[in-house]
């Protein structure tokens, strides 16, 4: 068989990364086996969507390591931050509308 | 509510009050004939959608032009730094102060985005395009600014992206006996014009065939297609007249209308309102700036507009020029000998006569497997054109091959070789799009233009997937052609199929189904509607009421 190129199998991770193809799931008829292919998969998805697929390698990687950072930086924010913004908040709302019922019986005393 | 300047009777318009009261009794039964004859064929065949795809769709696709961009401009900054090389073309340092030339936003595209995926287009083949194909396998070592070829071949690749309508790109050599014997006999090259010493007796055969085939008394021939349009144009239309063209005309066209001089405006495609307020518009006011009438209006519509898929709704247009007294210049390109219950294009699939288009003029590429143009009309027009077109005076004069492979394709089609091959394919070919695009509607991709047109362009929108829609599809031996931003607008990047007569329903049936893998692996299905099996339960009698309605009244004013 004059081949050039063989269509059964195509793995999930050739897609991605590109080079040979080997023995593989096919990522195509959406069974996957294990998480790992159905988290290439993802990422594949990732990579078409923001349209970082056209790139090459090393700017895949700029683009990863900017996003991976922003996101870690809003993560890292929200757990320092939030508790203490929540805490406070809820002490001012509570404080108004516990505090009231404490004025009129000083009033009426 | 309307007045027509001819003959100051009250008529009514597309959207407004009917008014029958006004007969003239001699073409009444005429005109209702007419009316209900095209209004089922209008009907039948005006089913067109256009869907929009959700709104996540287009702002994804904005994300990805908009990171891709900003990489773009990081490239430039390195290039300019020096840190990278550039490949492309250059200023030169003794000329830093001139004006540039290679800023504009069309090279920061091709620098950029094109330059990294341009393995999807221009890939060379090594066979006959015919239904399948053979590639010749090339990589890339640098992101695809240089290519070499391995010296394999990729054999049996299902070709779906050629106008082999008919399936007359061919090379068996029963069919093609007459075509050598032509060459043996005329020779190949021609070597001068029509109007010196180019004019062949097989041109002279040709044109009358083309005549009889279209329905009309004359034709004229010319030895490229794009060259037709944009040669004949200028011989037809000049300065102080009006060409109304529409919004998604081809190249050609547009190319033809600015050379001519003429004034050029653009109605939306195929949408009937504008191009009316239009003709009222130039009918009232006049030339720009002196408000003399116009010479002459010309209104150019295509057959089947080629990236849309779309049909044109020719018996409005034709009302419509009657009515305002214009003239139609009908670009059938892509529909001659594709659509039709026999072939002859879109004035069959509406049931109209031909001698109520001014000019049609179609190209022999596309169905009929050849190369060259026609433009065909009543004779005073053509023999005007075998004077005054620049095609004929200037250009050479189609070859003689080139001549009989057009007329044993036609005289297939008619007939007249004495074999049914002709209506088979064209038979062949209605079934083969019916099917595709049922079946491509059926598994939610979104398709846009006319249920009966056999050019199906499938949306991919997103600059990611387009390129991995293409790499894909040819993993799996499918040539597909992609389109991007050039051709299509910026957010509607599509993959186009031109469905022939030579595929079989078990490689259309490979086709979808590959399709649907890749459409499921890259999460291209984004359609909304959902398609029943049997579509004559959708319920639009009321739309159609209103066109057969209409049909009638604009014929009414005829009479």
């Amino acid at each position: 068989m004059r081949r050039a190129l063989s269509l059964d199998c195509v793995n999930i991770y050739a897609l991605v990364f590109g080079g040979s193809t080997c023995d593989c799931e096919p990522a195509y008829r959406m069974n996957f086996k294990n998480l790992k292919d159905y988290l290439a998969w993802l990422y594949y998805q990732y990579l078409l969507i923001t349209g970082i697929y056209v790139l090459e390698p090393w700017e895949k990687s700029i683009f990863n390591f900017i996003l991976f950072s922003a996101i870690a930086m809003v993560i890292y924010t929200s757990y320092v931050f939030v508790p203490i913004h929540v805490r406070l908040a809820l002490e001012f709302f509570f404080g108004i509308f516990g505090g009231q019922p404490e004025s009129t019986m000083a009033l009426m005393n | 509510m309307a007045r027509t300047a001819a003959n100051g009777n009250l008529r009514s318009h597309l959207n407004g009050v009917k008014n029958r009261d006004i007969k003239k009794s001699g073409c009444h039964s005429e005109r209702e004939k007419n009316g209900t004859g095209n209004g089922v064929a209008f009907r039948q065949h005006s089913q067109e959608s256009f869907e929009q795809a959700p709104m996540y769709v287009a702002v994804l696709t904005y994300l990805g032009f908009g990171i891709v961009t900003l990489f773009g401009y990081f490239r430039d900054f390195l290039r300019a730094v020096g840190l990278e090389k550039c490949h492309l073309a250059q200023e030169r340092q003794e000329q830093k102060d001139f004006v540039p030339l290679y800023q504009d936003f069309e090279n920061f595209y091709t620098r950029n985005l094109y330059m990294r995926v341009r393995d999807n287009w221009n890939r060379p083949i090594c066979s006959l395009p015919g239904p399948v194909f053979d590639l010749m396998e090339r990589v890339s070592d640098d992101y695809n600014w240089t290519f070499r070829l391995t010296g394999k071949t990729i054999h049996d690749v299902i070709n779906m992206g050629s106008y082999n309508y008919l399936g007359f790109a061919e090379n068996n050599a029963d069919f093609l006996k007459t075509v050598a014997d032509t060459a043996c006999q005329y020779g190949v090259g021609v070597c001068s014009t029509r109007q010196e010493i180019g004019n062949l007796s097989i041109h002279e055969e040709l044109e009358q065939l083309v005549a009889n085939f279209i329905g009309v008394e004359s034709s004229m021939v010319f030895g490229m297609g794009f060259a037709t349009n944009s040669m004949n144009i200028p011989a037809l239309v000049g300065k102080g007249c009006l060409i109304l063209s529409d919004e998604l005309n081809h190249t050609s066209l547009i190319l033809g209308a600015r050379l001519s001089g003429a004034t050029i405006r653009v109605f939306k495609h195929n949408n009937m309102h504008s191009l009316e307020k239009m003709l009222r518009e130039a009918i009232c006011t006049g030339q720009p700036r002196t408000h003399r009438p116009w010479r002459k209006i010309l209104i150019m519509v295509e057959g089947i507009f080629s990236m849309e898929g779309s049909v044109v709704r020719l018996p409005e247009v034709i009302a419509l020029k009657k009515k305002y007294k214009a003239y139609l210049y009908l670009d059938e390109a892509h529909s001659i000998g594709a659509v039709g219950s026999t072939g002859r294009g879109v004035t069959e699939l509406f049931g109209v006569n031909p001698a109520d288009v001014d000019v049609m003029m179609g190209t022999f590429t596309k169905s009929f497997g050849a190369a060259g143009g026609y433009i065909a009309g009543k004779k005073e027009l053509v023999d005007y054109l075998r004077s005054r077109s620049h095609s004929a005076v200037y250009a050479p004069s189609m070859s003689p091959p080139v001549a009989e492979q057009i007329i044993r394709a036609m005289k297939c089609i008619m007939g007249h070789d004495g074999s049914t091959e002709g209506i088979r394919r064209i038979q062949q070919l209605a079934e083969n799009t019916k099917y595709f695009r049922a079946r491509l509607k059926e598994m939610g991709f979104i398709i846009y233009g006319n249920d009966s047109s056999p050019v199906v362009p499938i949306l991919l929108y997103m600059p990611g997937k387009v390129v991995a829609f293409s790499r894909a599809m040819l993993e799996r031996r499918i040539g597909v052609v992609v389109v991007g931003f050039p051709a299509t607008p910026i957010t509607e990047a599509r993959a186009r199929f031109c469905v022939s007569a030579a595929h079989t329903r078990a490689m259309l049936d490979q086709v979808l189904h590959h399709l649907d893998e890749v459409g499921n692996a890259l999460c291209l299905k984004f359609s909304r509607r959902k398609y029943s099996p049997r579509p004559e339960l959708f319920d639009e009698t009321d739309f159609e009421l209103d066109t057969a309605d209409v049909t009638q009244d604009t014929y009414t004013t005829q009479c």
